[in-house]
C-alpha cells in the first residue's frame, strides 16, 4: 500500500488523474479508480476525459459504495453466505440507532441492502466476520484470488474518508497482493473516522508528502499550518495570490445584507444555529423513495397473490407521485394515506402509517428566519475567490490553541481556513466575542489581518 | 475464454446432456443423432447476431419423453386436477422446461468479465448462465388445464393445448441462488453467439449477390464512423454523376427546359433526392472473382473453403468489446475435396491452438476432421446423448485410438452392425459372402491388427443401450487365454468368435462339404488333388494365402462355389449380427 498525503489545494485530483493514466496495466487488467462522491468521481472522469480525449476500457472510476458493491458484493456475496441482494436501497434511515438497526435488518430480509450497509458487507466478502466457518473462509480465499486475478491497481482519492469498513477491505486486498495506493489529507477527516491516519502511521515507510498549495494565499496558510504537524505544512505556490483576511463582528454587521450581496462566493459555518441554517436535511429523493418502499411494502401484503412484481411496483410509484403531489400539511398527508386505504390499496397498519407521514413531511427550513448558509462538511473539495466563514464557539477554541486534539472539530476548522484562492472573510459570532476579546481574535490572524 | 461444460435438458431429442467442452469442439454422430439441435441449443443462452433461431421455441422444441410424461401425469391425475387437490404448484414440477446451461471459464484477467455470472458449485466458483423455456404463470395453466379437461376429453386428443406457448417464457440468468438471478443486457451482449449455417452454399453462388449474411454482418461491423460518412459522401457523388448522364434534371424538370412559356406557373421544381441503400444491401451486392472472373464459377467447394477461411481469419481477430463468441459450423467440409478436407482441417487445428475469446463448434462426417484437431476435443452424439470422448475414455484408451491414426472414427463407433477382423483375407470373404447375398445389409467389415479389448470397451462406451451391434472375427492361434479375455467381454450387443482351428483356412476347409468342394474347384490349378484336409489348408495357408482367397472370393460373388458353407465362427458372428432387432435370442433368421 502505497499512501500520498496531500494537503488541500496540492492539485489532488489533477494529479490522480494523471496518475490513473500513467498505470500500464497488461492484458486488459483493471484500474479502478475510487472517489468518494459523484460529483469527485465526474471530476476525475472529465480531467480524464481532458488530458485523453476517452477513458480508456480498463479503467473505471467510481463512488467507494459503487465500486464495493459492484465488485466486491455483487459479484461474490451469495457465493460465501448464499443470499443475494435484489438491489440497493435508499431510503432515509430514522436516527435512533436501534430502530436504525430494525429497518436496516427489515430491508436486509425483503433482500434489500441499505446502501449505508454496503461497506460492511464488501469486508465481510473479502476480510471476514466473526462467525465465518472453514468453508466461507476457504472460499473467500479463492473470491480474493479471482479479484486479484483481474484487478491491476486500486486508487483511492479523498482517503481521509475511509471508514473502519473500508479500511478492513482495502487492508484486506492489501494482503492479498493487490497494489493499492491512497491519496487524501487527514486533516480534513471532517467526519472524525481516524482510519487514514491510522494507515498512515502504520505504513509510515511508504508515505509521500505533498506540501505545495495551489491554491491558498501564503497568509491562510500561516493560519492553518497552526493546525498541521511538521511534516504537513503548506507552502504557498508563487503564482497564488497575496491574498487578504478580513475581521467582522457579528455584533457590527448587517449579516443578512453582507450574505445577500452575493459578494461571497462560498459562505459557510460548522452547524447550524438559530440564527443560519445549513440546507443539507431536504433529499426531496430520499423521501419519494422512502414513501415508495412503505407503498411497495404495504400493497405487496394486500394483493402480493394477485398482483405481479411488475404491477405492484408501478401502482406504488404512482400513489408516491399522487401522495407527494396532494399532500401539504398535516391534514393533507392524513387525507393522502388515507385515501390509498379507502381506494383498497393497501391496509391500515399504525407502524407504517407513521413511516408514511413522516416520509411526507417535508423539512422546512424557511420557517424561522434564519439566514441559509453551506455547512463546511458540505464544502470540502470546493474552493472560490472570496469566502465567508462563520466562526463559532466549537471551533474557536482550536484557532485560538485552547484546545490541540486531533479530531473532527479541528479537521472542520482546517477546511475552513483552505477554501479561498484570495480573500478570506471571518465573521465571529457573537457567542465567540463573549469568550474571546477582539484583539485575541485579531493576533491569531497576524498584523495582515483587517 | 470457452464454455467448458454444457447441460441440456428437454430441448428436442437431447433430453438430457451433460458434456465438457474444449475451444474447438468436434462433433460427431449419425444421422439424425442431435449435432444440429447440440449446436442450437448452445446458442439459446448467449445473445445472437442472426434471428433464425429465436429464444422463444416451439411446442416441438419439446422433447418428446418430456412431454410423454407429463401428459401420463395428467392423465393419471386428472380426477385430482379437476377436484382441487392437486394446486399449481405441484402441476408446475411435472411441467417440462427446457434448460441449458453453460459453465464458461477464462483466464484470470477474464474474471472481470465472468464476475457477475459467478455460482457457488461445491463451494468453488464457477461462471454459468442458464437459459430457460418455461412455464411463467403456474395458476394460469392449472386453470387452463382444468377448463380443458372439465368436459371428458382426452389427453391425448389435445396434447398441444395442453401445453400452450404462450404460457411458456424464455428466461436467462445466472442460477446462483434460488430462483436465479437476471443478468443485465450489457453483460449478456458480451456473450455472443454466430453460427455459420447451411447457407454457405449461397456464398459468391450468384454473379450479383455475396450470399452470405455472416460476411455480410463482418464487413457491417467493420465500417466506423469515418467509413459511415465516406460511404454517404461517395454516394451522394454517385448519384450527382447518374444526375448529369442520365439528364435526370432535364427529365424531371421538364418545365425549366421546356419552351413552353408559362409551364413553370404550373409545375414546382422536383428535387431528385439521395435514397441510399441500407449498407447491408450495398455490401450483400459486391461481386468476388478472380482478375475478371466471378467466383461464381468456382465450384461449390472451393466457395466453401474460401467463406470459412475468411471468417475463421476474421473471428480470429479479437473484439474487444465482447467477452466471449462461440461460433457453429455445420459441416466445415462440405463439398470439399480430400485435399480441401485436410486443409480446412489445419486450418480448425490452427485456429484450436489459439487462445482468444472465441471458441468454436462444428459438426462434421469426416474422420479428417476429428482425427487432425485431436479426439480428445470430439463430442460423441447417439441418439440423444453427448458424451465427449475424453470425458468417456481413459487417457490410454484415447491414446490407443490416436495412435492408430487410420482408424475411420466414424465407422469403428457409428456402424449399425460392425464386424471386426484380423486381416484383409477374412475381410475379402465376408465382404464377399455379403455382396453373394440379395438380401438388404448393412453390416460394415473393418480389418484392424491389434487391441480388440481396447477397441471393445470403448465401443460399448459409446454404443451401450443403442441397438448396434458389433461382432469380433479372431485367430485361435494356440492362444486359449487370449480367447478366454475376449469371450468375456461379449454382452448381448458384442459377439466375439474365433477360429476352432489355428486360422481361418483350416476352419474352412474343415467345415462341411468345403474340403471337396475346394479340390473339386481348384484341385488341378493348385496340386490339391489328392491331399487330405489337413495338408490343403497348410499349403493354403502357407503358400498361396491371399491368391486363393481372392479367387474364392470371385467364385462366391459369380455364384460358382455352390454348397461353400462359411466357417462356424464367421456365421456365428453373421448371425448375431442379422438377426431382427426385438425378435430375442431365439431367432433363426439371416442368411445362411
Amino acid at each position: 500500500m502505497r499512501i500520498e498525503v496531500a494537503g488541500a489545494g496540492s492539485g489532488k485530483t489533477s494529479r490522480m488523474a494523471m496518475r490513473v493514466l500513467s498505470v500500464d496495466a497488461p492484458d486488459r487488467r483493471i484500474v479502478y479508480c475510487v472517489a468518494f462522491t459523484n460529483a469527485a468521481a465526474d471530476n476525475i472522469r472529465d480531467r480524464l476525459i481532458r488530458q485523453n480525449g476517452t477513458i480508456p476500457d480498463n479503467i473505471k472510476i467510481s463512488t467507494i459504495h459503487s465500486f464495493l458493491y459492484s465488485e466486491l458484493v455483487r459479484p461474490y456475496y451469495h457465493l460465501l453466505y448464499g443470499s443475494k441482494y435484489k438491489k440497493i436501497s435508499t431510503i432515509s434511515l430514522p436516527s435512533t440507532p436501534s430502530y436504525r438497526r430494525a429497518r436496516l435488518s427489515e430491508l436486509e430480509s425483503m433482500q434489500l441492502l441499505h446502501q449505508v450497509a454496503i461497506p460492511e458487507r464488501a469486508k465481510w466478502v473479502v476480510y471476514g466476520r466473526a462467525q465465518d466457518n472453514a468453508r466461507t473462509k476457504a472460499m473467500r480465499a479463492e473470491v480474493v484470488a479471482m479479484f486479484a486475478g483481474y484487478c491491476h491497481k486500486i486508487l483511492v482519492d479523498e482517503a481521509q474518508d475511509i471508514d473502519k469498513d473500508i479500511r478492513d477491505v482495502l487492508l484486506a486486498l492489501d494482503h492479498a497482493g493487490l497494489d493499492i495506493e491512497l491519496c487524501g489529507d487527514p486533516k480534513q477527516d471532517v467526519r472524525g473516522y481516524g482510519c487514514f491516519r491510522d494507515l498512515v502511521d502504520t505504513y509510515l515507510n511508504n508515505v509521500s508528502y505533498s506540501c505545495e498549495c495551489h491554491r491558498s494565499p501564503q497568509l491562510h496558510l500561516q493560519v492553518s499550518n497552526r493546525l498541521a504537524c511538521e511534516k504537513e505544512k503548506q507552502v504557498a505556490d508563487e503564482t497564488n495570490s497575496i491574498g487578504s483576511i478580513d475581521i467582522l463582528f457579528e455584533a457590527d454587521e448587517d449579516v443578512n445584507g453582507l450574505i445577500a450581496s452575493g459578494e461571497f462566493g462560498l459562505a459557510y459555518i460548522s452547524r447550524k444555529n438559530d440564527r443560519f441554517n445549513t440546507h443539507e436535511n431536504i433529499d426531496g429523493d430520499a423521501d419519494f423513495n422512502s414513501l415508495q418502499h412503505e407503498l411497495n411494502v404495504a400493497i405487496k401484503e394486500k394483493h402480493g397473490g394477485a398482483m405481479t412484481e411488475l404491477e405492484v411496483n408501478r401502482l406504488a410509484y404512482y400513489i408516491a407521485g399522487q401522495m407527494i403531489a396532494s399532500a401539504r400539511d398535516d391534514r393533507t398527508i392524513r387525507l393522502a394515506i388515507s385515501k390509498g386505504i379507502n381506494d383498497g390499496c393497501y391496509d391500515y397498519d399504525a407502524k407504517r402509517y407513521a413511516r408514511m407521514a413522516e416520509a411526507l413531511t417535508v423539512n422546512d427550513c424557511t420557517e424561522n428566519n434564519a439566514i441559509a448558509v453551506k455547512s463546511i462538511e458540505a464544502i470540502k473539495g470546493l474552493e472560490h475567490e472570496k469566502c465567508l466563514f462563520i466562526l463559532t464557539t466549537d471551533l474557536a477554541p482550536y484557532l485560538l490553541g485552547d484546545k490541540t486534539d486531533d479530531n473532527k472539530t479541528k479537521h472542520i476548522l482546517y477546511v475552513a481556513l483552505t477554501r479561498s484562492l484570495d480573500n478570506l472573510t471571518v465573521l465571529v459570532t457573537k457567542e465567540v466575542e463573549a469568550r474571546y476579546t477582539r484583539q485575541q481574535i485579531r493576533d491569531v490572524f497576524g498584523a495582515e489581518a483587517s | 475464454m470457452k464454455i467448458t461444460r454444457v447441460q441440456i435438458e428437454n430441448y428436442r431429442n437431447l433430453r438430457s446432456v451433460d458434456a465438457q467442452l474444449d475451444n474447438l469442439v468436434a462433433l460427431v454422430g449419425e444421422n439424425n443423432s442431435g449435432k444440429s439441435n447440440f449446436l442450437r441449443a448452445i446458442a439459446l443462452p448467449f445473445a445472437s447476431d442472426d434471428n433464425n433461431f429465436g429464444k422463444n421455441l416451439s411446442w416441438f422444441d419439446i422433447n418428446n419423453e418430456a412431454k410423454a410424461e407429463y401428459y401420463a401425469f395428467i392423465d393419471a391425475r386428472k380426477a385430482d386436477i379437476l377436484d382441487g387437490s392437486i394446486d399449481a404448484e405441484t402441476l408446475c414440477q411435472h411441467v417440462p422446461v427446457i434448460t441449458v446451461v453453460v459453465d464458461i471459464q477464462g483466464s484470470a484477467a477474464d474474471g472481470y468479465d465472468l464476475k457477475n455470472l459467478l455460482v457457488n458449485e461445491n463451494n468453488s466458483p464457477v461462471a454459468r448462465l442458464r437459459y430457460r423455456w418455461l412455464v411463467g404463470d403456474a395458476p394460469k395453466l392449472l386453470n387452463l388445464t382444468k377448463d380443458l379437461l372439465a368436459d371428458g376429453t382426452d389427453v391425448c386428443e389435445i396434447e398441444m393445448s395442453l401445453l400452450p406457448m404462450n404460457l411458456y417464457k424464455h428466461t436467462i440468468d445466472v442460477p446462483d441462488t434460488i430462483g436465479g438471478s437476471r443478468i443485465p443486457y450489457e453483460t449478456l451482449s458480451r456473450f455472443r453467439h454466430i453460427s455459420l449455417p447451411a447457407e454457405r452454399d449461397n456464398f459468391a453462388a450468384s454473379a450479383d449477390r455475396l450470399g452470405s449474411r455472416a460476411l455480410v454482418g463482418l464487413f457491417q461491423s467493420g465500417i466506423d464512423a469515418n467509413g459511415q460518412k465516406s460511404i454517404e459522401q461517395g454516394y451522394g457523388d454517385l448519384l450527382s454523376t447518374i444526375r448529369k448522364a442520365a439528364k435526370l434534371d432535364a427529365v424531371i424538370n421538364w418545365q425549366e427546359y421546356s419552351n413552353v412559356p408559362n409551364a413553370g406557373d404550373f409545375f414546382k421544381k422536383i428535387s431528385i433526392l439521395p435514397n441510399m441503400p441500407q449498407m447491408s444491401s450495398i455490401l450483400g451486392s459486391i461481386r468476388l472473382g478472380y482478375s475478371n472472373e466471378s467466383l461464381a464459377f468456382q465450384g461449390l467447394g472451393h466457395r466453401n473453403l474460401i467463406l470459412m477461411a475468411v471468417m475463421l481469419n476474421a473471428y480470429l481477430n479479437e473484439d474487444r468489446d465482447l467477452s466471449l463468441r462461440v461460433v457453429s459450423v455445420e459441416e466445415p467440409e462440405a463439398h470439399l475435396c480430400v485435399n480441401n478436407v485436410l486443409l480446412m482441417a489445419s486450418l480448425l487445428k490452427v485456429f484450436g491452438g489459439k487462445n482468444t475469446h472465441t471458441q468454436i463448434l462444428y459438426s462434421t462426417h469426416d474422420a479428417e476432421l476429428v482425427n487432425k484437431v485431436g479426439l480428445d476435443r470430439v463430442i460423441v452424439l447417439h441418439g440423444g446423448t453427448a458424451s465427449s470422448l475424453k470425458q468417456e475414455l481413459t487417457a490410454d484408451e484415447l491414446d490407443y485410438l490416436t495412435n492408430n491414426p487410420n482408424t475411420d472414427i466414424f465407422k469403428l463407433l457409428f456402424s449399425r452392425r460392425l464386424i471386426l477382423v484380423e486381416g484383409i483375407t477374412e475381410e475379402l470373404l465376408i465382404k464377399a459372402y455379403l455382396q453373394a447375398h440379395t438380401a438388404l445389409n448393412d453390416v460394415k467389415v473393418l480389418s484392424f491388427h491389434k487391441g480388440y479389448r481396447n477397441i471393445i470397451k470403448i465401443w460399448k462406451k459409446v454404443n451401450t443401450g443403442s441397438h448396434n451391434r458389433l461382432g469380433i472375427v479372431r485367430d485361435y492361434d494356440n492362444q486359449p487365454k487370449a480367447k478366454a479375455d475376449h469371450d468375456a467381454l461379449a454382452d448381448e450387443q458384442i459377439c466375439v468368435r474365433t477360429t476352432a482351428g489355428y486360422t481361418l483356412e483350416e476352419d474352412i476347409v474343415k467345415t462341411g462339404t468345403n474340403h471337396a468342394l475346394l479340390v473339386g474347384k481348384y484341385g488341378s490349378i493348385y496340386g490339391w488333388e489328392k491331399m487330405s484336409d489337413e495338408d490343403l489348408q497348410e499349403d493354403w495357408r502357407n503358400n498361396r494365402k491371399a491368391d486363393v482367397m481372392l479367387k474364392i472370393c470371385q467364385d462366391l460373388i459369380a455364384g460358382e462355389l455352390a454348397g461353400f458353407r462359411m466357417p462356424q465362427h464367421i456365421q456365428d458372428v453373421l448371425d448375431f449380427l442379422l438377426k431382427p432387432v426385438d425378435s430375442g435370442s431365439s431367432a433363426e433368421s439371416g442368411i445362411s
